[in-house]
């Protein structure tokens, strides 16, 4: 159960998501929908951006403050299209893969500062929990971006991580080999 | 062997936190609105619990290595919990099994292969232990944003279960002028 393994099957299933999202038009690219964050596009943004988030984090690289400004390299307005953001998502992947492979301090914890108003917030984690983080929010808004798929009439099913990691053999009932 | 560098058993007791917070907002829901359908997923919050309760279940099995029981002897089911009460009572005493099995594991690397048993044919899957608890462990959260969503077309809040915010500290101060 390392890191990197888990988002080498996310990375595969999201292969198969990008499948789905390339048949759409802009204009069901951006359709709204009353939950989530409201579209296909902005969903996907999310994933995007904030695993770029956390995987700065986990490199300990200096991080904007919330909410992220119009200049982080993700957003709906740097990649308006689902080309752009295949493309920005593509080459990020490998870079956010390494950071979880060469990670080995995953006890360590990072501290985030930032300035929001007229308050400080510090937020505090391990690298263990920023990962697992990264790793469960795309299967969450992942979730939210295939109940659209549905609703726009593609068959989008069945991403489950255990499809990409483990053996299935079907056989005739008086084939089948003996356990 | 040695341990997953993914803690299971943190990650698991993370996700009871946040299924805490889940069973709150369907707990005040009307039958009717349980049942209601929509037009993804499972099509109902029901459906939805249910779904992950009963695939909690069978992943237990495999990960524990007992066989797989026919499709009918399956203890959780939406004929035999109707109610969320029902699946509520159940599942509290569930995941404390489920939370056993992934603290007295070891061998994660540990290859099983499980038979289904169909009126045709046999299914193996052959899988190690780890990626059976992975499995166990993101399959909720896909399953519970559905289930948010849900809620969120019946008027329930449902909002922010990620795991982050169970784990990490956040301290807030006033700038001094």
């Amino acid at each position: 159960m390392e890191y990197a393994q888990v988002y080498d099957a996310l990375t595969e299933a999201r292969q198969l998501l990008f499948g789905w999202v390339r048949s759409l038009s802009q204009e069901q690219y951006t359709q709204r929908f009353p939950f989530g964050l409201g579209t296909v596009r902005a969903t996907l943004i999310e994933i995007a951006r904030v695993e770029l988030l956390y995987s700065m984090r986990l490199r300990d690289e200096p991080l904007p403050p919330p909410p992220l400004p119009a200049s982080f390299p993700i957003s709906e307005t740097a990649q308006p299209a689902f080309a752009d953001l295949e493309r920005a998502w593509t080459a990020q992947a490998p870079e956010t893969r390494a950071t979880l492979a060469r990670t080995t301090d995953w006890n360590t914890t990072l501290t985030r500062r930032y300035e929001q108003g007229d308050k400080v917030v510090v937020q505090t984690a391990s690298k263990a929990e920023i990962a697992v983080q990264m790793l469960m929010h795309e299967v969450h808004h992942r979730a939210q971006a295939m109940s659209m798929l549905r609703q726009l009439g593609v068959p989008a099913e069945n991403l489950d991580y255990i499809r990409f990691v483990a053996r299935r053999e079907e056989y005739p009932k008086d084939k089948a080999p003996r356990a | 062997m040695a341990a997953p560098a993914i803690d299971p058993v943190h990650v698991y007791d993370v996700h009871t936190q946040a299924r805490r917070r889940l069973f709150d907002w369907v707990r005040p829901l009307a039958q009717a609105q349980y049942i209601r359908p929509f037009p993804f997923g499972l099509a109902t919050v029901r459906a939805t619990l249910i779904e992950i309760a009963r695939t909690e279940h069978y992943l237990l099995v495999r990960l524990t290595e007992q066989p797989i029981p026919p499709l009918d002897d399956y203890p959780i089911s939406e004929a035999r919990q109707p109610r969320f009460a029902d699946l509520d009572a159940l599942w509290e005493a569930q995941a404390r099994t489920v939370r056993a099995a992934l603290a007295t594991t070891t061998d994660w690397e540990r290859t099983v292969t499980s038979e289904g048993h169909w009126p045709d044919r046999v299914v193996t899957l052959t899988a190690t232990k780890a990626a059976i608890a992975t499995q166990l462990l993101l399959h909720e959260v896909h399953h519970r944003a559905q289930a948010m969503a849900m809620l969120r077309l019946l008027g329930v809040p449902a909002q922010t279960l990620d795991y982050i915010q169970f784990v990490q500290q956040r301290n807030v101060r006033m700038i001094e002028q």
